[in-house]
């Protein structure tokens, strides 16, 4: 075991330190766009044996960030999200207050310690509500009611504040 | 059970790298991370030949999970590394698990589980879900790695939800230590000079997992407790000269660590405290030679700051300290040794695209804990510092 007293100073590097604490007060002080906000329209889909009606924004977030797993009858929570990254990151930061890439590293968290699986990605909306239609538990994004609405998906709004 | 590198490379490769978010293969979901890194060191080796700079520094996995019915999750996956001299590829299975909810609320878990430890010990293999290359030493100390990965057990697990008081995960694991023989980071937990061991018998490890996502946004704190306990055997030549086998058994080892991290606007703010505690009784097989009992103890904490300067770039610096301290127990009138270790980090993070990550980091440290005199034999200087860079895929 070597012996010594760690009392040495780390300043030696001083130059360099000081160079990257500069960069660290700069990047804290630089404006840039503010990602989220104030709900945007987002409209979601459901399964049919879906139960919920105009959920709060916590309620979604649980839901979308994996933390409520069931429905009240019993079937598993099944998450789908639109592969468009315009799309996503309007909707993630309404339900989840996420970017996509909070989102995703968030579910990887999940995923790489064998703690869950991803939520599934949909190329179209077509497909996506193909998904709700055939799966019990389902909720997704969509961006057109009106397609929602013909293939009897049940279509939903954030407190009641967002309307179709 | 494990495989050779050659086998899971050749498979990685036929990955669509492109898919941001995974891989479906009939009902399986799969997912993946490869990393690269290099580190160059100043004044002493933080691995081997980092001060002429290394690329032994890379990581690589593939995970594969299903879901059968509503209620049962079976999945695993497969881990190598090379860091240093410790990992060399190897592939091992780093989880393999079934999981049966009831609800939200209670779950149960069983096979080879990760073990919890502040916000990243279940996740540190993944370089890509953090800012930094390297997660605080001390804390999160590269030497006990192999040790606390995964154990043997079965879990009990759930989250509470409530609108008004946030959210709690909880996790009760309890089993057998799990410890990947072959990856050479036992060879340094015997001591900091290595030796070699031949055999390791695994016994009693537990944990509990407690994290509270709170009401008042962003604001989370979290509490774990693990232990892994386990018997190194090996030749005791290494360690005195005299033919033989030693035995060391850690004994009444258990690690706890505080968290809380806080995002607002566009930082985060994250805190954690470790305190470890083991005893290690050694026998090296020799008659005349009384067993030597060790306490040890190792105390540290962090702070660190990510700022999320723009969606693709992200700003890292922390502050890490600890105490590695040890007695002899068998020998009376022993005073403790000490050794420590404190530094400052400097990271940025730029994600190319949502698949690839490019980092870099600067560490300026002081003190010589967690360094090995193996690898430094002209001996090891107090103020040392290293540059890092990495490129990650993530699937």
């Amino acid at each position: 075991m070597p012996h010594h007293s760690g009392k040495g100073s780390v300043l030696g590097s001083y130059p360099r330190l000081l160079l990257c604490t500069a960069l660290m007060w700069l990047g804290l002080l630089t404006p840039v766009k503010a990602t989220i906000e104030a709900h945007p329209a987002v409209f979601l889909a459901t399964s049919e044996n879906v139960s919920l009606d105009s959920p709060s924004q916590k309620e979604l977030a649980a839901i979308f960030l994996g933390q409520k797993r069931y429905w009240k009858d019993g079937t598993r929570v099944k998450i789908a999200i639109l592969e468009s990254q315009d799309e996503q990151q309007k909707f993630l930061n309404v339900v989840a207050d996420r970017s996509p890439r909070q989102y995703w590293a968030h579910w990887r968290n999940i995923v790489f310690s064998g703690r869950g699986v991803m939520p599934k990605i949909f190329e179209t909306e077509e497909e996506l509500l193909g998904y709700l239609e055939k799966e019990e538990g389902a909720i997704g994004q969509i961006v057109t009611t009106d397609l929602a609405e013909s293939k009897g998906a049940v279509t939903l709004t954030i407190d009641g504040a967002l309307q179709p | 059970m494990r495989l050779t590198r050659k086998s899971l490379i050749p498979f990685l490769a036929l990955l669509p790298w492109q898919a941001a978010t995974g891989y479906e293969l009939g009902d399986w979901d799969i997912h993946g991370t490869f990393s690269q890194g290099w580190i160059h060191s100043e004044d002493n080796n933080f691995i081997e030949d980092s001060k002429g700079g290394t690329f032994d520094f890379r990581e690589f996995g593939v995970n594969a999970s299903t879901l059968i019915g509503e209620r049962f999750t079976f999945g695993g996956q497969l881990f190598g590394r090379k860091y240093g001299v410790t990992g060399d590829d190897e592939i091992y299975v780093d989880w393999l698990s079934g999981s049966y909810a009831f609800s939200d609320s209670f779950g149960v878990r069983a096979g080879i589980l990760k073990i919890p430890y502040g916000f990243y010990g279940e996740t540190r293999d993944i370089d890509s879900l953090r800012t930094q290359i390297l997660l605080p030493q001390g804390v999160y100390a590269e030497t006990f790695r192999g040790s606390i990965n995964s154990m043997w057990g079965v879990a009990a697990f759930g989250t509470l939800y409530s609108d008004s008081l946030g959210s709690l995960d909880y996790s009760f694991q309890f089993g057998r230590s799990n410890i990947n023989k072959s990856s050479g980071e036992l060879n340094r937990l015997a001591s900091d000079v290595e030796v070699a061991i031949d055999d390791v018998d695994e016994r009693d490890a537990g944990a509990i997992k407690l994290l509270w996502s709170t009401p008042i946004a962003g604001l989370r704190t979290g509490l774990t407790v693990h232990k892994s306990e386990f018997t190194l055997i090996g030749p005791s030549e290494g360690l005195i000269g005299i033919p033989g086998t030693f035995e060391s058994k850690l004994d009444d080892q258990y690690s706890i660590t505080a968290s809380i991290d806080y995002s607002f606007e566009r930082a985060k703010l994250t805190f954690e405290n470790l305190y470890n505690h083991n005893e290690t009784v050694t026998d090296l097989g020799i008659a005349l030679i009384a067993p030597v009992q060790t306490k040890t103890t190792l105390s540290a904490h962090y702070l660190h700051l990510d700022v999320y300067l723009t969606d693709s770039v992200t700003l890292g610096a922390g502050y890490s300290d600890f105490v590695f301290a040890q007695k002899i127990l068998s020998v009376p009138d022993t005073s403790t040794s000490r050794d420590t270790q404190q530094g400052y980090y400097f990271s940025v993070r730029y994600d190319v695209t949502p698949n690839l990550i490019a980092k870099v980091e600067q560490h300026f440290s002081s003190g010589e804990v967690g360094l090995f005199l193996s690898e430094n034999p002209d001996g090891l200087e107090d103020d040392w510092s290293m540059t890092l860079f990495k490129l990650s895929f993530v699937f």
